[in-house]
């Protein structure tokens, strides 16, 4: 019995020294030359996907710059700044790309990035745009958050916010959770935006006639296309997407007259990054008109860069006629204190 | 932000309660449904068997959009009763409430517990109930008494992985369930991803880790209460013809539940796909599908190798050092991982990478997946191994006094099923994780259920349907390469 349970315990040893041999984990090593010819960057999935700009970005810059570029989804935008955030000791990322206004101000308070203006910012982004005076993040793309609406269903289009409480629309309207979705709080912001101290009245009565508010854009946006509720929450550009792959006008983004909440994505220089100079020339490419030509149709945003011309498809892409912006710290609790009242 | 303590208990409760009225659905179906698979010759039973993979490899955002395209508002269900009736509204709303919520998670799940208990009652032994009937017990008398008890250790071993699935539910509870309403997981996510108050995110995953802990231990002690190891392993059950009309009619209703609320959500997948144009030729002209089957294939397949090769290692330790399965704690010990929620780990994982100066990197990944799923395999393979009586154990000790001998000539032979269905257990399992790939962050290389969200999260949702149809194939594949292998045809 005792050689059998030698013999078992060398074997689990033996097993767990050879899983480890031979994992080839590579170690991340500080500034060699390997890394320093290496821009990593941190972003979320669907900008690396195949269909994202992330290929078209590589190839680019890369052929511009002569440096590898590399990019490593981390899951959304909160995920990108959590994921640093837990790093910051000792960053792996070079550069931070998916943090948006929401976020501007937790990435200064986490100290995880060190401000950089990229070259021609001052002439190429317009001041509206920008999301921090000392360029603690550079803004590349922005859409303003609205309501979709299918025109083939039978429910009347909503014209403003407080339109979307009455009845008629009982059980029509999808939201995302705000706990774990940009869109989500990007409704909650404009909510606060629009009522201001009184936004938790709005949500009693618009509480009715939400279907459901799901976790993700992905669930709740395809929930939407599969005709489960003629109305969800996304962004302004969204129909741009349905003409340009499916030629239809079917799917309409609403102006409401009150104005609406924007969501501005940005990418800021890692505090600390293994290499800070391959970092900062991604940021200076990444405003140029070379990278933001890719944004329309691989984003699905409008581009920072002015000098850039949209495709057709944007046309159905309406613009908003006023931007509307909530403290971030006002929204998340606003975020909270709806998601309590709601699960009363 | 304040915290509340109620907040928080609600949010328990309500995970808990969900996943055992969850838990109780897959246990119904599941076990009707194995009666059928271990007992009786039929087709029916067959094509169940091979569909055990689907709900493991399927990402729970497909297994979401499949309920919403049968049962949802505009859905196939409530079209056809709209249009047959005349009706102005969509009768069937039951599937954004608390009913759609655990009959997703119940039938999502049923074939998990058909599964194993079909694996262990297709060889119990007979003598018992044959000799139960000779004495007179009614046939409802022989399974309440003699087959529940026997099967009670792998009926628990199920029912516990089926509750913990459902515990840590993140996507059905959020989008089915009443406007507002949360789950403990939830809240851990919301606390470490969204606001970074790791303190409160670490409060919480203590507490819902110890609640998920507590379940397993009340399990443990339900199943130190079942059945010991004994039975005759050597021998498969005859299965016989579905003859007697209250076979019939429960096989009927069975069928019917099982068409209506697990195949057809789950065929509503591949059908959106198929009736989208060019959603697959779309997928097909993607390099990036290539690769990620590549990916896919590999690291699941490592996963599911070296999952097998802990589980049976472990299961020999257990058999040795604890044939009388006195020990709770040996018991508990493969369930520890699967009581971790997924977010935890993965910070626990970047935090130790990090710590270690280690980028992540495909061995990674197998290595993380492993962590996770090789108690999935363990299960399977105990449950074959339970069966072997200990006197096979002293026979062979007696005949050979070395370890190995015993172990490739007794044990993995005895166990080849087990071994088998651990591996395509396992094997699903990892080809459908698209949480781990992402928090692990392995550069430039994706997994099928990875490009899923991504297609998902980028419109295009037809392709990410026909990906997933993919990877269920994929997955049924290797579940019936596994009942081929076996020899699982009727006799």
């Amino acid at each position: 019995m005792k050689s059998l349970r030698t013999t078992i315990i060398t074997v689990l040893l033996f097993s767990l020294a050879a899983v480890f041999f031979f994992s080839g984990c590579s170690r991340s090593s500080k500034a060699s030359p390997e890394r320093l010819k290496e821009v990593v960057v941190y972003t979320y999935d669907s900008f690396i996907s195949e269909w994202g700009p992330g290929p078209a970005l590589i190839e680019a810059f890369e052929k511009q710059s002569g440096y590898t570029l590399t990019f490593v989804s981390v899951g959304d935008g909160g995920q990108v700044l959590s994921h640093a955030v837990l790093e910051k000791d000792n960053p792996q990322a070079d550069v931070l790309v998916g943090l948006d206004n929401q976020l501007v101000e937790e990435a200064r308070k986490r100290g995880i990035l060190t401000a950089y203006k990229p070259l021609h910012a001052d002439t190429l982004i317009p001041e509206h745009l920008r999301l921090a005076d000392d360029w603690l993040l550079t803004p590349y793309d922005w859409s303003n958050f609205a309501l979709i609406y299918d025109t083939q269903s039978s429910v009347r289009e909503p014209l403003s916010l407080e339109d979307l409480t009455k009845e008629e629309y009982a059980k029509k309207i999808i939201l995302m959770d705000p706990r774990t979705s940009t869109p989500g709080l990007g409704f909650v912001s404009w909510t606060v935006s629009v009522f201001g101290d009184n936004y938790l009245d709005y949500w009693k009565r618009l509480k009715p006639n939400i279907l459901t508010m799901a976790p993700g854009w992905d669930t709740g946006y395809g929930l939407f296309t599969s005709g489960e509720a003629p109305l969800v929450i996304s962004y302004t550009t969204s129909p741009a997407y349905h003409v340009e792959y499916e030629d239809t006008l079917r799917y309409k983004a609403l102006i409401f007259a009150e104005g609406h909440a924007y969501q501005i994505e940005g990418a800021g220089v890692v505090n600390n990054a293994l290499n800070e100079k391959g970092a900062k020339a991604f940021m200076d490419f990444l405003i140029s008109k070379e990278a933001q030509d890719l944004i329309p149709l691989l984003q699905w945003m409008y581009p920072v860069n002015s000098e850039v011309i949209l495709p057709p498809s944007f046309d159905a892409a309406p613009k908003a006629g006023k931007n509307l912006s909530a403290d971030p710290q006002k929204v998340l609790d606003a975020s909270q204190k709806i998601m309590n009242m709601l699960s009363q | 932000m304040e915290h509340s303590a109620l907040q928080i208990f609600k949010a328990l409760s309500f995970t808990v309660w969900q996943a055992f009225l969850s838990m109780l659905i897959a246990l119904c179906i599941g076990l009707c449904a194995s009666y059928y698979a271990a007992k009786k010759k039929s087709l029916f039973a067959r094509f169940l068997s091979s569909l055990s993979a689907v709900p493991l490899c399927v990402p729970p955002l497909l297994v979401a959009l499949g309920f919403v395209l049968f049962y949802g508002m505009n859905g196939t269900a409530n079209r056809f009763l709209v249009s047959v009736f005349s009706l102005k509204e969509s009768p069937l709303s039951f599937l954004y409430s608390f009913t759609g919520i655990i009959i997703a998670h119940g039938f999502y799940n049923f074939p998990l517990v058909m599964r194993t208990c079909a694996d262990v009652w297709e060889s119990l032994p007979e003598e018992e109930e044959q000799a139960a009937a000779l004495l007179g017990a009614s046939k409802w008398r022989v399974f309440r008494t003699i087959t529940l008890y026997q099967l009670s250790s792998s009926i628990a071993s199920s029912c516990i992985l089926v509750f913990l699935y459902c515990f840590f539910s993140f996507i059905i509870v959020l989008l089915f369930g009443s406007v507002g309403g949360t789950t403990i997981e939830v809240e851990v996510y919301r606390a470490a991803r969204i606001t970074m108050d790791y303190r409160y995110a670490g409060i919480l995953a203590v507490i819902e880790t110890l609640t998920a802990l507590l379940i397993v231990y009340v399990y443990s002690i339900v199943e130190g209460k079942g059945k010991k190891s004994t039975g005759n392993k050597l021998i498969n059950r005859l299965k016989t013809p579905i003859t007697t009309i209250s076979e019939k009619i429960i096989a009927i209703v069975l069928f019917s539940l099982i068409f209506l609320f697990f195949l057809s959500p789950f065929f509503s997948i591949p059908l959106k796909a198929l009736f989208t144009q060019s959603s697959f030729s779309s997928l097909f002209s993607r390099k990036g599908f290539y690769s990620s089957l590549y990916t896919t294939v590999i690291t699941a397949s490592s996963s599911a190798f070296l999952s097998v090769l802990i589980g049976f290692t472990f299961a020999l330790v257990c058999r040795f050092l604890d044939p009388y399965k006195k020990s709770r704690i040996l018991r508990i010990i493969p369930l520890i991982p699967i009581a971790v929620s997924s977010i935890v780990l993965g910070f626990i994982l970047i935090m130790i990478l990090n710590k270690l100066h280690i980028r992540s990197n495909t061995a990674v990944l197998v290595f993380a997946q492993t962590l996770l799923i090789w108690p999935f395999a363990y299960r399977q393979i105990v449950s074959h191994m339970d069966r072997i009586p200990l006197c096979i154990d002293e026979a062979s000790s007696i005949l050979s006094p070395r370890f190995f001998p015993r172990i490739t000539k007794v044990y993995i032979p005895l166990c080849n099923r087990g071994l088998v269905s651990a591996f395509a257990f396992c094997f699903a399992i990892s080809a459908g994780d698209a949480s781990l790939p992402l928090v692990l962050a392995v550069p430039r290389s994706e997994t099928l259920a990875l490009f899923t969200y991504r297609l998902a999260g980028s419109y295009r949702f037809a392709e990410a349907c026909a990906c997933g149809t993919i990877l269920m194939i994929i997955s049924m594949i290797v579940f019936f390469m596994g009942d081929t292998l076996n020899g699982t045809r009727d006799r």
